[in-house]
Parts: C-alpha cells; structure tokens; sequence
C-alpha cells in the first residue's frame, strides 16, 4: 500500500510545474543585499573641522529576505568622528551597537527588493599641523544572513542498466544551473546518478550538488552573522561554511554527506574553496516498478553572508595661516 | 683493407690538397680585393662592377659582407641622407629638453645666443658634410672631428650655470645629448673600420662617465663641477688644473662615501637596523629651512679687498606658535684653522657684544621665521681673512624644527585573521582596505623619521598580551648634519604600551599637543606619549649625519583588544612620532681669491692670537721690489725691526714677530719702492708711473684671545678616587681656566664644569668620576677647556676598569 502512495506522489509530482517560489523570474541573479554609497556622501574632498555626509544605501537585491543583518560603519578615528545619526540606532561600533536590520527580498509583489539608506554627519578633526592633507578610508560592513533555493527537474531512472524494454520517459543526466538563484551563493550544477541498492527492488538515486560564491564578499556559518560584524574571533568552522538541505517533491528528505551538528540534529554542510559539492542520497532507494520519471530536487543552502565598501576622503586643511 | 686504406689516404689527401687549395683561393682572392679596393677605394662610386664581380667570388664572410655594405651603399643613395636626419633628430630633441627645462626662466638673451651658435652650428657642419662632394673616408673624418667638437660643447655648461645655476637632470641630458648626434652618424659611416668606431664610442663613453661622476656623487654641490668646467671653459686661467683634478677626486671621494652610505643603508635594512618612511606630499613649498644659490659676488677677489658670497635664504613654518629661530654663521679656511665672516642680516639683539668667538658664531641666533620668510642673506670676510687661491666658504643655517610621522597599521582579531589566512582570505579586501602596505609618512624637511611595525593586519588575542617590534630610524635628509636631536617622542594609542623589556622609552608626563601635530590637544586624547629617554648625554643623538635608529617591542594587553579593535572586526590606528631637533644646514662654495696687482701688504694670520707669531708681508705682483722701512710697533713701544726675508725673485718680503700678549696693538709699517730699472715697456706706454713706483703703508691689528689647548688629557687615580686629569696651556694670562666635561659609556654623566689650578706653565684640571661601581666597566672622558672667553677644542680619552679595581 506504502508503496502505491509513493508511486502516486511521484507520479503527480512528475505531472506538475515548478512551485510558486521558482516559477518567477526573481529567482535569478547573483545578488545578495547590497550596499553602496550615495551620490558624494561621502564626497571626495573635505575640509578639517567640517561636517560631511555619508549616504549607504543597503537594498536587498536578491530573491531572499533578511530577517537578521548587521551593518557598520568604521572610520579612522584619528581624523572622523561620528556626528548626528539620522536614523533610530547608531551604527557605529566605538557605540558598542550595531544597525541591525531587516529587508525583504524580492517578491512577485515587489520586483526590487526592499532598500533603505541611512543618513550620518561625520565630523573632519583637525589633521596633523605640518600637513596639508590626510586621506582617510570610510568603509561600511554588512552581514547578513541569507539563502539560496534551487529546484532542477530531475530523471529518476530505476532500470540504470537499461535491462527493461519499456520506453523511458527520461534520460538521467547533470543539470547545468546557470545565472544563479537570486543570491550570491548559487547552485551550479546538480549531477545525478543511479546506484545499486541492498534491496534487489531498489536504486539509490544520488545527487551531486555543486555550489558556488558568485558574489564578492565572504560566505560565513549562518550562526555566525552577528561575529562577523563585531570584534569576535571567527575560527576555520565558522569561514565558508554552508548548510544544505535537500528534498524531492513528495517531502523524501534526502540524507546529505558531510554532516555537523546543526540546530535540528545532523545537517548537511559544505565548506566552500571554490566551487565545491555535497552528495544528497535517498538511501532507502526508489521502487524498480516505479519507472523512469521526473521529479524536482529542491535545494536550500543556508549561510551568513558578509561583503564591505569603502571610500578614500581627503581631508585638507581648512586654512593656511 | 690496404686499398681501403690507400682509398682512406687518397680521400684525406684529397681533402687535405683541398684545404690547401681553398686557402691559396683566399689568399689569392684577398690579394686580389686589396688591389682592386686599393683602385676603387678613393672613387668607390665609379666602381660597382668590381663589387658585383667580387661577390660573385668566394670570399671570407667578412670581406662578403663588407661588399655587401660597399653596394648596397652604391645602390641605396639615400643612406646618406637618413643618417644626417637621425643626427639632426637628436640635435632637435637636445633643443627640445633645453626649451622645456628652462621655459620658467628669465635670462633669454644668453640662452637665445647659445642656443643659436650650438644648433646652427652643428646642422651647418652637417648639411655642409653631406654636400659635400668628398669621398667617404674624408667625410668619416670629419665626423670624427665633429664628435671630438661636440665633446668640448659640454665645456660651455660652466658658462651657462653662471646664468642659470641650474643642476640635476637637465645638465646630465645635456651633457649626454650634445654628443649624441653625431655619434648616431658615426654608426652610419661605413668607411669607417669597426674599430676605430668601437673605440671613439668607448672614448665617449668614458668622457661621458667622468664628466658626471662629480653629478652623480652630489647633484647639489657643483663646486667641482665648476672646477672641472672652468678648467676647460673660459674661465680656466682662475682655476689651475690641480684644484680642478683635486675637485675632481674629491667628487670621486663623495661618490664613493655616498655609495658606502647607500650601502651601509642597504645593509641595515635587511638587518632590520634601518626601518623606511616616506615623505608627505605638500603640494606647497617644502617646509623648513632652504639655502638657495649661494654665490660669490665676484668671479674673483684680491687679496687686498673682502670676500662676499650671497644667496637667498627660504624658510616655511606650518606651525605658527612655534617659529624657527635660525643661526646663520659661514666659515672659511686660513690655513688649518676655520674662520668666521660677519653675516647679515641680524634680527635678533645680541646679548653678548664683545669679540666674536667661533663658539658664539655658532650659536648666535640671527632670525625669527613664524610662518613664511625669504631673505638675502650676504657673508663678508674681511680682507686676508682666507687662505689665497681656491676656498671653499660654507654658509651654515642652524635652526630648530620638528618633523612629524606617523606610520597607519590595522588590528583585527587573531583568530580571525588566522582563519583568513589559512582560508587564502585576503583580509584587506574583505574589509574594504585599499591601503594594503602603509609606509610611515613624515613631514617635509631635512630629517627623515622611518617607522616599521610587523606587517598589517596584526592579529590581537583577548586571551594573551601581543607583542610586536618597533623600529624608528631618525634620518639625515639634507646637505647638511642634526646638530642635535632633543626630544624624540613616540605616541601609542590607547590600548597600546611599550614593552617591560623596552627601558629607552619613558612616559612622557607633560605632552605637547603639538607634538601630535595637533593645536588642541583634545583633538586627540586616546594617545599617550612616551619620550626617548637620556637624548641630549647621549652622543649618538649628535652630528647625525646619516641616521640613527632605535628599536622597542610594544605590548598589547589581552585586554587591549577592546579599546583597539571597538566592536569592530578591523581597525585603523596610528603609531605616531615626534623629533624635535636643532639642524645644521650647510651649503659650500667656491671663491677665487688671487694677490692682488701692483703693492700689497698683509699681517698674517688675520686674527692671530697670543699664541702665534705675526707675519707681515709685502709684495708686488708684477715687479722686483726695494724695501727701505719695515718695522714692528707694539702698542707705544719702540719700533722692532726683524730681519726680512725675501723670495728669490725680489717680489715678495716679510718679517715676524714673535707672539705677543692678548689685547696688544701691533702696528707693521713698510716703506718699499720698485727698482726702476726694468719694465720700461710700462713708461713707453705712456702711464704715470709714480702711482706704483713707490709704497707707504701700515696694517694694524689687536692680538685675540688664544684658545686653552690640551696639553694631557688621562684618567688618574688619587686617594683611592678616579679623575679625568687634563693639563692645559693657555697663553693668555688669563686669570682663571675651567674644564667642562662629560663621561661616556658604562659610566655616564651629564656637562659638569671644575676650575683648574695653576701648576707652573700649565693648568691642572681634575674631574671625578661619578660612581664608585667601575669595575670591568669602560668609559670616555670628553672634555672641553675654557679660558673665560673661548672654548678649546674637544678632546676624549677612554678607560677600561677591570674586574679587581686597577687600572689596564
């Protein structure tokens, strides 16, 4: 009977289209959330003892919401010092706080992404009295935790040595994934194989997941978000880390190697040096009877995400006496 | 076999009749092109046949190749042409350079009238040549002499830095472009033999090579530059080829000290006993204290008449509440002794008015500069005051500055970086830091302050104390030596201090603001300051003419980390240093000083002291002289009438006079006439010659003050109680003699002064020793006399202590 429902789920998972949160086009790119300074804030050129703005604007151009993001801004504190802050929280680490802050991706809603920009004075000090200028770098921080969703069709064969003679409705073979899944770590490619299984009327279908950083900042351990906007310590675990997760259609979990202990017991994680890759199995293996079919693989990677830029100000002598 | 072996004989014979066939056909061959070059060579383009018919020989590859050039010469006319563009091309770039160089300036008329003479010339000689109807190996000799012309045209670069003054890389493009044209066309003869070319364009290389040596060793200092020019210049009768062969060597002295420092430099970097900086861009002037064309005011003086040199004096101070106060002094040589001009101007009362010593001439403060300030400066020495012939007079500019530095490094927390590291993570990147290797910039002026830290980011650990080394190089810039350096202070920034190990850094209690380089000081007060300690006993920090360097491991406290890094994962942060220093500018330069014509007459030395004998001279350049007076007059004495002396050609006399005491007026007087029976040529050309027939003259002078002189200088014990026991003679009867002195070493003391006792002839001074603990220990006694008014010259002797108590 067991066997029947699953044939069934199957079957009418192979019957239908992509789900909801694939089947718009804001699933694709490889942005995260971004940061950026507004037009001249700050500008190029000051003068010491002055007030100059500082515009960031953060926009979350990816597919994703932030639900936990850091930003701050660091400046060289011998010649800056932070001024009024235009917004509720000050962002500014020698205030022990950071901003935190929530933005929501894109949507079929809103086809942008939520963005906001924050508004800060910063004051020039007096620059050294030999000296007729001094350039100091403005920079701002985010970190941010993020996820990436893919969903291939997938071939599930359970005759891989072509013993039946029935027709197959699909031919297993890699799926190249390109353009990403609007967010800066992207599956890249899902190669797929049929195995041999203890249980003569079983294959184990494995999936190979390669993922990728296509984005220019720096891939953390999801618990890691706020560490990496502070002082703390992040060891080799908590750098490239990423946590996959990875399940047919019809809810089958699949079993993802190489493992840690995550917040709901064993999960699936990658260390990413480069583009690197996860094996997921369906250990209990798929009916021979069930046949050849397409089913979708749905992927989730969870991880933090930290990126920074950052301005060089010259700061001139207001006047030579 | 056998016939195989005569075969074998046979075809080695063959071969071997060959060989000497096809030898006896190079020589023949050979024979043959030298008669036929010796036929064709004078007329070569009437002869291309011959050519044509001795490629067709099998000639040597060199001797092909030659007719290969021979007609291809023949055949491609334009040859000629090509090569005189490429010569008038280099003419037109050395124009081009001069033109640009010198647009800023002012004094067009010479530089139009050289300009004009040097290009015209040259394209006239050229254009002449390739019109020329003269055969090739003429033509080739004429190069040759235009090459050995355009040698001497660098000659004229003496003449022009009379105008312009100019030095750097224009002179040396000059020199190097002037002779370049037709070396270029020199490589388009070929009826030249390679080796003649080979070495004309070694000989220019080696002319080239001497003529820039004097640049190269000191770009700034073009005294003998202008020797070896004026030697070769018109102006050559002023300076004899010996001064200019001994300027020479001394440049090559120069250069080779510059390299050893360079070296010595080089050395101590990798050693990690030199520690780098760059200076700050300030797109103004530069800051401090410039001396600019220092010159005499004549080409030549007399004996007879003062020496002046001037120049421009520029000074630019970017902290107004601190003004520069600047001592002008020059100095000459007379004899082996420095001389001091008078030197104005002089803004500043003096306090003391009496006679000027060279203690007092080099520190008398003379200008105040608060920000911006440029000055004529002008030094006078008085007539006879320095040494006939060439002399060098040095323009000295002590004055007090500070330089400013600070060296940016980044902190960021120790595992994290680790991490990074062995993630291949580029930190700097990662937190938006373009600035990847900051170097220490300090401000403009003539020390350099260098700081090394470890390389950035440096990782701090909440969990142990950091320690990283510091090192700072204070550095001599300029021409010229950091007389003194007085106060070095390193600023730390709050979570930073120096190390247990450190002990030359002592806190600084009473921080100047401004020595952050701040007017206010709560513009900075996370900073705490720590000052190096013992500067001015120590004599390292004195006439630095290179660079001294000090190094300090500074800790950071595990809890450091949070004053450094603040919450954030990266920071920026300043180590800051401060050198206050008195500086001794000095810019040298040469004067021409020549006996002066007809009569003259001179005390010598100019300023003598009780301690020398006088010698009064006189003398006629051009004739032989009668002396009838000549006599001595100390105060109101009698007259004292010391033998003369007199040179072999009757043009010079003189007499001494033993030394006198000190404030004596002594008065030589001379009566001396021409023997009227030679130069009639004079008489014939219709002067008066009464004017210069006869002489009557007196010099006067005061005797100075002598210097007390060392005449023992040596540790002694007395009563189980050590002594730095100086004898001094002083030949003034000078009512008292005092020794200031310092120790040096493993026992050290600060300028202390004992007064000494008469001991016949001499002073007897003792200066004990400041500790008690001198075993195995070693030190120097420096010690300097004085006599009331003037100070002796420095003298040191050192002592080793051994373990037991005696002496070695």
């Amino acid at each position: 009977m067991r066997k029947w429902i699953l044939l069934l789920a199957v079957f009418l998972a192979a019957c239908t289209t992509k789900p909801s949160f694939t089947s718009e086009n804001v699933y694709v790119g490889t942005d995260g959330v971004s940061l950026a300074f507004t037009k001249n804030s700050p500008p190029a050129e000051v003068f010491e003892n002055s007030i100059f703005p500082v515009g960031i604007e953060i926009w979350n151009k990816g597919a994703y919401n932030v639900e936990e993001g850091y930003a701050l801004v660091n400046l060289d504190q011998d010649y800056m010092e932070p001024g009024e802050f235009t917004g509720s929280t000050s962002i500014f680490p020698s205030d022990a706080s950071k901003l935190d802050f929530q933005l929501m991706g894109k949507s079929e809603i809103s086809q942008q992404g939520d963005r906001d920009t924050i508004g800060l004075t910063v004051l020039t000090k007096p620059i050294d009295i030999l000296s007729e200028k001094h350039t100091s770098t403005v920079s701002v921080m985010a970190c941010y935790r993020y996820q990436t969703f893919a969903s291939p069709n997938v071939c599930i064969d359970t005759d891989p040595f072509g013993i039946r003679e029935n027709k197959k409705s699909c031919t297993v073979s890699d799926i190249p994934l390109t353009g990403g899944q609007g967010a800066p770590v992207a599956v890249t490619k899902v190669e797929v194989k049929m195995l041999p299984s203890k249980s003569q009327d079983k294959v184990v279908s494995q999936f190979r997941i390669y993922v990728k950083n296509m984005g220019n900042g720096q891939v953390v351990d999801a618990s890691k978000v706020a560490d990496a906007c502070s002082s703390e310590g992040l060891t080799k675990s908590d750098i490239n880390s990423v946590s996959v997760s990875a399940q047919l259609s019809n809810g089958i979990v699949l079993d993802c190697i190489p493992k840690r202990e995550g917040n709901g017991g064993l999960e699936g994680y990658l260390r990413l040096k480069g583009e690197d890759y996860v094996l997921c199995n369906y250990e209990e293996g798929v009916p021979m009877e069930l046949g050849t079919f397409k089913t979708t693989l749905n992927i989730a990677l969870d991880y933090g995400y930290m990126h920074s830029i950052s301005k060089d100000v010259t700061i001139r002598k207001s006047a030579v006496i | 076999m056998a016939d195989d072996k005569t075969s074998g004989s046979s075809e080695s014979g063959k071969k071997d009749d060959e060989k000497v066939h096809s030898e006896e056909e190079e020589k023949r061959l050979r024979k043959s092109v030298k008669e036929s070059l010796k036929e064709y060579f004078p007329t070569f383009s009437a002869a291309p046949g011959k050519v044509n018919a001795a490629l067709k020989t099998d000639v040597s590859p060199y001797m092909k190749s030659f007719y290969e050039r021979l007609l291809k010469k023949e055949e491609f006319g334009g040859e000629e042409k090509k090569s005189i563009f490429v010569s008038l091309l280099a003419l037109a770039l050395f124009v081009l350079v001069f033109s640009l160089d010198f647009s800023g300036r002012f004094s067009w008329s010479f530089y139009i009238r050289f300009l004009i003479y040097l290009v015209l010339s040259a394209i006239l000689f050229l254009v002449l040549l390739a019109k020329s109807k003269m055969d090739d190996r003429k033509k080739a000799s004429y190069v040759l002499i235009l090459f050995i012309y355009s040698l001497l045209l660098p000659t004229f670069f003496g003449f022009i830095q009379q105008y312009f003054g100019f030095v750097g890389l224009t002179s040396i493009a000059i020199i190097l472009l002037l002779p370049l044209g037709p070396v270029i066309f020199l490589e388009k003869v070929d009826f030249m033999h390679p080796k003649i070319k080979s070495f004309i364009v070694f000989f220019y290389a080696l002319v080239m090579i001497l003529l820039l040596v004097p640049y190269i060793s000191n770009i700034t200092n073009l005294t003998a530059v202008d020797h070896l020019f004026n030697t070769l210049s018109q102006y050559a009768p002023q300076v004899s080829p010996k001064d200019g062969l001994e300027s020479w060597l001394g440049a090559v002295d120069k250069m080779k000290e510059n390299a050893k420092k360079s070296w010595m430099r080089q050395i101590n970097y990798a050693t990690g006993g030199y520690y780098n900086g760059v200076v700050e861009e300030n797109e103004k002037e530069p800051l401090g204290v410039y001396l600019e064309g220092i010159k005499p005011t004549e080409k030549q003086f007399f004996m007879n008449e003062p020496v002046s040199v001037w120049g421009t004096l520029k000074a630019k101070n970017l902290d107004t509440d601190n003004p520069i106060i600047i001592n002008l002094f020059c100095s000459g040589k007379h004899g082996k002794n420095e001389v001091f001009g008078s030197i104005n101007p002089d803004e500043i009362p003096d306090e003391y008015s009496g006679e000027s010593s060279p203690e007092f001439e080099k520190n008398d403060q003379d200008l105040e500069v608060y920000y911006l300030d440029e000055k004529d400066i002008q030094c006078d020495f008085k007539e006879g005051q320095l040494d006939k012939g060439s002399s060098q007079v040095a323009v000295n500019a002590v004055f007090n500055f500070q330089t400013l530095s600070y060296l940016k490094t980044y902190f960021m927390n120790l595992e994290t970086l680790r991490t990074l590291n062995r993630e291949n993570i580029d930190p700097f990147s990662q937190y938006g830091i373009t600035e990847k290797n900051p170097q220490a910039v300090f401000t403009n002026g003539p020390v350099k302050i260098g700081m090394e830290l470890r390389n950035p980011p440096i990782g701090i650990s909440p969990d142990s104390d950091t320690k990283v080394r510091l090192g700072i190089t204070v550095e001599n810039r300029w021409e010229g030596e950091i007389r003194q350096l007085r106060r070095l202070v390193v600023y730390l920034p709050e979570g930073m201090e120096p190390d247990e190990t450190c002990d030359i850094f002592e806190e600084d209690t009473d921080p100047k603001p401004e020595d952050l380089g701040l007017r206010n000081e709560l513009d900075r007060r996370t900073y705490k300051a720590y000052k190096l300690k013992e500067i001015e006993s120590n004599p390292s920090y004195r006439d630095i003419k290179e660079f001294v360097s000090v190094v300090c491991f500074l800790k950071i406290p595990s809890d450091g980390i949070e004053t450094l890094l603040a919450e954030s994962p990266f920071s920026t942060r300043y180590i800051r240093a401060t050198a206050e220093y008195d500086y001794n500018l000095k810019k040298e330069v040469a004067v021409r000083i020549e006996p002066p014509k007809g009569f003259f007459m001179q005390i010598s030395p100019a300023k003598a002291t009780s301690a020398d004998s006088l010698n009064c001279e006189v003398s006629n350049s051009d004739f032989k002289i009668k002396v009838n007076k000549f006599e001595f007059k100390v105060d109101d004495q009698d007259a004292i009438t010391p033998a003369k002396t007199c040179d072999s050609d009757g043009k010079k006399c003189s007499i001494t006079l033993q030394p006198q005491k000190k404030g004596s007026k002594v008065t030589c007087t001379v009566n001396a006439e021409r023997y009227t029976d030679i130069v009639e040529d004079v008489i014939e050309s219709g002067l008066d010659t009464n004017a210069f027939d006869t002489y009557k003259d007196s010099v006067e002078m005061i005797v100075g003050n002598s210097l007390p002189v060392f005449r023992g200088l040596a540790f002694e014990k007395v009563d189980a109680a050590w002594f730095c026991k100086a004898k001094v003679e002083d030949k003034d009867e000078d009512d008292s003699v005092s020794l200031n002195y310092r120790f040096e070493g493993d026992i050290n003391s600060n300028g202390k002064e004992v007064s000494c006792s008469k001991s016949g002839e001499l002073w007897e001074c003792m200066a004990p020793l400041p500790s008690e603990d001198i075993d195995g220990k070693r030190t120097t006694c420096k010690a300097r006399a004085f006599d009331g008014y003037s100070f002796g010259k420095e003298a040191s002797v050192s002592h080793s202590f051994p373990l037991t108590g005696g002496s070695t």
